[in-house]
């Protein structure tokens, strides 16, 4: 891929590239510089993309990589919530009518953002951007069962949390197992 | 069936199950109320996750800053390894036996890719007619130009560059969303077999004369394609 694509492709993506990198620091402005850094690793690294189809998958991995170095501590917190058994049977209730009837938004990003970073990657990946399972796995390097593990984790650490919070505001007035 | 886990409704949803398993699973849906809801709030949640995931869009900022890291790399790229000689030298034997200096090729290489990456269309005519185009340019150059009409790529607009005083026309073509610049540098006997240069700041520089008048095509095509693209618009001329 020249370099020419490359900024092509990356002008064109931009607003993904920033979103990406936004929900990984939360941060809009050092969003924008994680994507210019990784802009400039993937010009040093173009050679190592072999399908130009894969490049924007590629390049969304360059960017994690490079916020992972910048944040080790997320691996450390991967493991004191993955080790939680509940997470694999959460509560069933109305949170859709309840999220008519409250601010809950809030509290879906309050939740989104106390996942852990693999789990809350991998789930945007999903959800916002529409990748597949492959795709997300080719971004944060893990085994496409590891993805899928990810993603049932963290909806049900999301459904955990909002269930939580719809019983202490007592909104929450559907079925509970 | 059993009721599944949470993990394969979770891999159902994203139609990321084998063939069978997701039949298995639809199936017990029809019959179970309790994965059914779960289901319908996995699909809620689906939604309110984008819902709350909204990112303002990227600044212009981001993208001139992305044009910028390129800019500053083969800046210093040409530094380094002396390919700014290399550049020069290969253009003195390609391209300047037609005329013009170096300098003049590479700022109008320089318009075409601030337009290319920026995306902005700063035409003094949009048309996609070229009878409007040559007609707008009547009187403001000391030849009549032609521009041509090719049958592979839509014309977007046109516009006067001002390099060291000198104004060029430039015309811009949309071919099959790829971004071409077609340059003409000023009358010339001819005709003239096109002539190419890759790597001309990262693009191919083809230049050709026809109907008396030198014409510079930039692309982002190999030099072969370039050429075939250039070639082939003025033959279409008049």
């Amino acid at each position: 891929m020249t370099e020419n694509e490359l900024l092509t492709l990356a002008m064109s993506v931009a607003n993904r590239l920033k979103r990406f990198a936004c929900h990984l620091c939360g941060d809009p402005d050092g969003a924008e510089d994680l994507v210019q850094e990784g802009f400039l690793r993937a010009l040093a690294n173009r050679a190592q993309l072999r399908d130009k189809s894969r490049a924007l998958p590629w390049l969304l991995m360059i960017v994690r990589r490079l916020f992972l170095e910048h944040h080790r501590t997320a691996e450390r917190q991967l493991h004191l919530i993955e080790a939680d058994a509940a997470l694999m049977d959460p509560p069933i209730g109305n949170l859709e009518e309840e999220m008519l009837r409250s601010t809950f938004s809030e509290e879906l990003s309050e939740a989104l953002a106390k996942l852990p970073e693999e789990w809350r990657t991998c789930l945007l990946l999903r959800e916002v951007d529409s990748f597949s399972y492959e795709e997300i796995a080719q971004i944060v390097e893990c085994p496409v069962g590891t993805v899928r593990s990810r993603l049932a984790r963290a909806r049900a650490q999301l459904l955990v949390s909002l269930h939580t919070y719809a019983a202490d505001r007592n909104i929450d007035q559907g079925a509970r197992r | 069936m059993s009721c599944p886990t949470f993990e394969s409704l979770s891999a159902e949803l994203d139609g990321e199950l084998a063939e069978l398993e997701a039949a298995a699973v639809r199936s017990h849906l029809d019959g179970c109320n309790k994965c059914r809801a779960r289901r319908n709030e996995l699909l809620w949640l689906q939604s309110a996750v984008r819902d709350a995931s909204v990112v303002s869009p990227a600044s212009n900022e981001l993208q001139a800053r992305l044009l910028s890291t390129v800019r500053k790399r083969r800046r210093a790229s040409a530094l380094r390894l002396g390919l700014g000689l290399a550049t020069a030298a290969a253009l003195v034997a390609l391209l300047l036996p037609l005329v013009h200096s170096k300098d003049v090729i590479a700022e109008l290489v320089g318009d075409h890719l601030g337009t290319t990456i920026t995306g902005e269309e700063p035409f003094d005519v949009v048309s996609s007619d070229s009878n409007v185009v040559e007609r707008w340019f009547d009187g403001k150059l000391a030849y009549r130009l032609r521009i041509p009409r090719s049958p592979s790529a839509r014309l977007l607009g046109a516009r006067l560059c001002n390099v060291g005083g000198r104004q060029y026309p430039l015309a811009a073509y949309d071919r099959e969303g790829r971004r071409i610049s077609l340059f003409a540098l000023g009358t010339a006997a001819g005709p003239r077999e096109g002539r190419c240069q890759e790597g001309v700041r990262g693009f191919t520089v083809c230049r050709q004369v026809a109907n008396g008048i030198d014409y510079m095509l930039v692309s982002d095509y190999p030099k072969s394609e370039a050429k075939r693209v250039l070639t082939a618009a003025l033959s279409e001329l008049p």
